[in-house]
């Protein structure tokens, strides 16, 4: 328990960290947001009325706790290039297609990497091993943009099993959202899976010289009984970890990824507003996805500490 | 000594060399001019005068690719380079005298690692702006935390060996005991995670400049190049196809050198 | 006859070289015996013990006879073996803790062995039969450690849980390889006691491999001695004992034989004085509004070295030996009473000689780093007067009294030091990997003296070091001691080095 108690009173301390530094640098850092609204010519007396009516001439930690009550409830103010739109619909309404992408795109990498894995861990051949590295090292340079364009190419153009830029949100049609999502979803966990098959390779290659290994090989089990009852589990422990940093690559990915198949996501919404300048939708994203990066570490620290018995300080 | 040769090595040396080669060629000579626009080669397709093709303005690809090359080796080795010295040192300090100094930089540490790389470079852009110098800016600033990390652990796996407190029984300063005692065993685990944040810089780079978001022209630059292409597939594959094969070459190289490495002991 | 081992060769293939590491060894072992395998690391005796579990790693090749049983098992095929392995011929290993998968209770794991070779006994049979185990190997609470993972265990009770395992399908022939070598002194010989006993009343025969004759002689009847690769000796271990008849058997046993020190007077001045010494450290209040606790490592320690004394501190683990000298070397602060010392900068000769060099740096580096690091100007005047640093550069005058020491003083100090600790000076250019243990050991003793200290303390030094190679440290170091007249603090858990190496001893006690 005093683990995780640990671990919370870290998620509560990164939370708020979060939401200063996030605070700080769209409200304070720039230009008044007065001024961003009212254009650079406004004479003094209208920004000051402004800046009454806005609370920006409250004291800042004052203003920081409004903001924060604000945010909890899920109040990010206005958009400024979609005036008169409030934040939170706007981005209400792209967070469920992201959380599905995101989370295809996470199955993905589980069922796919885990098996392959397994299979590229058993192979004693030099050439088998060379042949798995090569491919490996390939599949994880590839930017997902980059692989997002040649699927787009060959599925899109040339087989046509999809129409870019034809897609349907998972509230309208769930299974024809997916068959549409498949696709970016692919392109975003690919170089992924070659890092977790890596990563899972060398995890279990490290484990078969452990000595319980030799113990349990002198108890007389057979090959698989060693593997399956033994190494694999031991090999999986450090492989969680590691899916909690792919699980915030994965959102990395989709924001870039969107953007190729013209995914109505928080990703594209994201990049648009950096470009228009738009605050307080950037604010918001970025503290959304902050938020459930930090909370997904701290359900994989929890999860760890089940699996591992060692870990209870 | 053994005597199989170390073929990762060999070969991501021979393709990074090739790729800096190319880079470096770029900056006096380039088969063609990089901005020189042409209504006839719109879209020319590869051939022997263009092995590349051409682009939307009728602009030789190979060349624009070889300038591309440059400005990613540029942003990516600065990058790294900024977020090694950094990091190492504060890692270095903060697994050196652990205590609450440690547990406060870790903390701000594991909260920036759990972050998507691309996102806090994005956030840093959006008020930074774009162009080159902000990019390297931002991308070091995001190298930092794991560099940190992996200096820190180093140092707690070297600090509580003997021979450091040997040199403490030979009177050796903390700062002596730091970088002439520890350091030289530790940097061979250190440069092993340059080349994967070299990497990391790669790919974060071009997915900058693939949004629009990283370097700006007149600088070439890979991401941007996909990104202008994205919209011409249909007529023109190839404008996409060879800056991608190129990002993924050069990672490549650079994983194979770190291979290499790795395997040497 | 249970086992009969006929011309036994091990080869290591790799890809570069072959190497040979067992090179034809025979012998055979009656039904209910004891043999003893000794030999130091490298002789083979790992590699045999591997081949008779019949784990050898797939680049050895073998060939040879075991026959076990009336059956040959090199030909075996690996299912074929597997009937055999855990259940006729059952194996204990020399770290307990690593030898465990960390993930699973341990009572499962002590399952595992009796599931594999039976599939028809129920769970409650076969937790019945293991909790019945554990009491015979005199586990405490047996229903507890059933439900315990190995790191909630001590190594003593991690090892009982290996040996329980091992007996549980009542193997003809258990090989246990450095089964107490992880262990404390006092759970050494629990554990040899209780293999005893299993012999005693199961009638289980063992083999016991072992770089400690001592061990051996606790335990077995018959021993082989293993060097390079061949048995040099075998036969009943008084008998080898009292008549060892390779040259190498007689150095192993005149090492554990050495005569006693006799001891001096002293009327020499104090080299180290300490006085009514309690050593204790506190532990931080776990919760909120919780005291702090002191906990105490020793209490009221009074003792001297003399100046040309070499005084031995011996005790069980937990007793507070490494506190004192980290104490004395002021790495420890929280104690009370008086630590008086002659010298300003004791130094320190480690156990762990591989860990104690810079892995990053050279020789020649290493031993001139503490002479760089010296800034003090009475201690620079010090050190030249102690290395005889004038004479060393033949007459010529050093730069000037108060100046740090240049580097041809240095290397001069220093090529001057390994000439003290029998080296050659093309080590100077060698990193400490490049160096055997016993090599690596002479540095660490030449780096505690090179800055003119001549009281040191010496953890455990030899402890680590095959024993010919720990007999020709001890003998170095009393050469030192009589050549340039060092006082030294002896820190060992082996009374025989300790006879041989001290004047007189201080016993620690563990605290209650």
């Amino acid at each position: 328990m005093r683990y995780i108690g640990k671990k919370f009173l870290t998620l509560i301390i990164a939370l708020l960290l979060i939401s200063i530094v996030v605070f700080l640098a769209f409200s304070i850092l720039p230009a008044d947001a007065s001024i961003a609204k009212l254009g650079q010519n406004a004479t003094p007396e209208r920004i000051a009325a402004l800046r009454a009516e806005m609370g920006l001439d409250r004291p800042v930690l004052v203003q920081y706790w409004s903001w924060l009550t604000g945010a909890v409830r899920g109040d990010f103010g206005t958009s400024y290039q979609y005036t008169g739109t409030g934040v939170a619909s706007l981005v209400g309404g792209r967070l469920g297609t992201s959380a599905v992408l995101s989370l295809i795109s996470l199955v993905m990498v589980v069922v796919i990497s885990i098996p392959v894995g397994i299979f590229g861990a058993k192979r004693r051949s030099v050439a088998g091993r060379a042949a798995m590295t090569t491919l490996v090292h390939i599949t994880m340079g590839v930017p997902s943009f980059f692989l997002g364009i040649l699927i787009t190419y060959l599925f899109s153009l040339v087989l046509k099993w999809f129409t870019i830029g034809k897609y349907v949100s998972p509230a309208e049609d769930l299974s024809a959202s997916i068959s549409y999502l498949v696709f970016p979803a692919i392109a975003i966990s690919l170089p992924k899976i070659a890092m977790t098959v890596k990563f899972l390779v060398s995890s279990i290659r490290a484990e078969l010289h452990k000595d319980y290994v030799r113990t349990a090989y002198a108890k007389g089990c057979s090959r698989n009984g060693v593997f399956y009852g033994h190494v694999l589990k031991n090999s999986l422990v450090p492989v969680i970890t590691f899916l909690g940093i792919i699980i915030a690559e994965i959102v990395a990915g989709s924001i870039v990824v969107e953007k190729v198949f013209s995914v109505p996501g928080i990703g594209l919404l994201l990049v648009t507003a950096i470009s228009n300048r738009d605050y307080p939708v950037v604010e918001a994203v970025v503290l959304l996805i902050a938020v459930v990066v930090i909370v997904i570490n701290f359900l994989v620290d929890v999860i760890y500490q089940i699996i591992d018995p060692r870990v209870k300080l | 000594m053994k005597k199989n040769r170390n073929y990762s090595l060999i070969i991501g040396l021979v393709i990074t060399g090739i790729m800096l080669a190319l880079a470096l060629t770029a900056l006096f000579w380039t088969p063609y001019s990089t901005t020189g626009m042409s209504l006839t080669l719109k879209f020319a397709p590869p051939s022997w005068a263009h092995p590349f093709g051409c682009d939307n303005y009728g602009r030789d690809i190979l060349s624009r690719v070889m300038q591309g090359i440059g400005t990613t080796f540029l942003v990516s080795a600065s990058t790294v380079i900024f977020g090694m010295i950094v990091g190492s040192v504060i890692g270095f300090f903060a697994g050196y005298f652990g205590g609450w100094f440690d547990e406060v930089i870790m903390r701000i540490n594991d909260v920036l690692n759990a972050f998507p790389s691309i996102l806090l470079a994005l956030v840093f852009v959006s008020f930074l702006g774009s162009g080159l110098m902000n990019i390297i800016l931002a991308l070091g600033i995001l190298f930092i935390p794991s560099f940190a990390r992996i200096a820190r652990s180093e140092m707690l796996r070297l600090k509580g060996l003997q021979f450091v407190q040997s040199a403490r029984l030979s009177k050796a300063g903390t700062c002596r005991i730091i970088f002439a005692h520890i350091m030289p065993n530790a940097y061979i685990g250190i440069l092993a995670s340059a080349a994967v944040g070299f990497n990391n810089a790669v790919i974060a780079e071009a997915g900058l400049s693939f949004l629009g978001l990283g370097v700006q022209p007149p600088n070439a630059s890979l991401g941007r190049m996909i990104d202008e292409a994205g919209s011409f597939l249909m007529q023109a594959p190839w404008y996409a196809i060879f800056p991608g094969v190129t990002i993924i070459i050069l990672v490549l190289g650079v994983a194979l050198i770190s291979d290499g490495v790795n395997r040497m002991d | 006859m249970l086992l009969q081992v006929n011309d036994l060769k091990v080869e290591y293939h790799t890809k570069t070289k072959i190497s040979y590491a067992v090179k034809g060894v025979s012998f055979s072992m009656e039904k209910g015996d004891i043999l003893g395998i000794v030999g130091e690391s490298g002789s083979g005796k790992s590699t045999m013990g591997l081949a008779l579990m019949m784990q050898l790693p797939q680049t050895a090749k073998f060939t040879g006879s075991v026959i076990f049983k009336d059956r040959d098992l090199v030909p075996l095929t690996f299912d074929e073996l597997r009937k055999i392995k855990g259940c006729e011929i059952s194996t204990v290993f020399q770290e307990p803790m690593t030898s465990l998968n960390p993930l699973v209770r341990v009572g499962k794991q002590v399952e595992e062995i009796l599931k594999i070779h039976d599939k028809t006994l129920t769970k409650e049979v076969r937790k019945d039969k293991v909790l019945r185990m554990f009491r015979n190997v005199e586990l405490q609470n047996p229903e507890e450690v059933y439900r315990k993972y190995p790191h909630e265990l001590s190594g003593g009770m991690q090892q009982r849980v290996m040996i329980a395992m091992a007996l549980m399908n009542h193997p003809d022939l258990l090989i246990a390889d450095e089964p107490t070598t992880a262990l404390d002194a006092d759970v050494q010989t629990q554990i040899l006691e209780l293999l005893k006993s299993i012999n005693e009343r199961y009638g289980t025969s063992i083999i016991l491999i072992s770089h400690d004759l001592r061990v051996i002689q606790k335990l077995c009847r018959k021993t082989l001695v293993m060097y390079q690769g061949l048995i040099v000796e075998q036969g009943d271990v008084e008998q080898i004992f009292e008549h060892p008849e390779h040259e190498y058997t007689k150095s192993l046993i005149s090492a554990l034989t050495k005569g006693e020190k006799e001891s001096e007077e002293y009327d020499n001045e104090a080299m180290l004085q300490v006085r009514d010494l309690t050593l204790f450290y506190d532990i931080k209040p776990e919760k909120l509004g919780q005291k702090k606790t002191r906990k105490y490592i020793c209490r009221d320690m009074n003792f001297t070295v003399h100046e040309g004394e070499i005084v031995g501190l011996v005790g069980p683990s937990g007793s507070g030996k490494s506190s004192i000298s980290r104490a004395i070397l002021g790495l420890h602060k929280d104690y009370t009473g008086e630590i008086l010392l002659k010298e300003p900068n004791p130094q320190m000769i480690f156990q762990d000689s591989a860990s104690s060099l810079n892995p990053g740096r050279k020789i020649g580096w290493i031993l001139e780093e503490p002479l760089r690091n010296l800034r003090d100007e009475k201690q620079l005047k010090r050190v030249r007067l102690v290395s005889r640093v004038k004479e060393l550069l033949g007459g010529e005058e050093p730069p000037s009294e108060g100046a740090r020491l240049s580097r041809k003083e240095r290397r001069a100090i220093v090529r001057d030091i390994l000439k003290h600790v029998e080296l050659p000076e093309e080590f100077l250019g060698r990193y400490p990997d490049e160096l055997s243990g016993g090599q690596k050991q002479r540095v660490n003793i030449a780096l505690a003296l090179i800055a003119g200290s001549r009281f040191v303390i010496a953890d455990e030094p030899v402890s680590a070091l095959d024993v010919t190679i720990q007999g020709q440290i001890l003998e170095l170091l009393l050469n030192l001691q009589r050549e340039l007249n060092l006082s030294m603090l002896f820190i060992s858990h082996d009374k025989a080095v300790v006879d041989r190496m001290c004047d007189k001893v201080v016993q620690l006690e563990p605290l209650k």
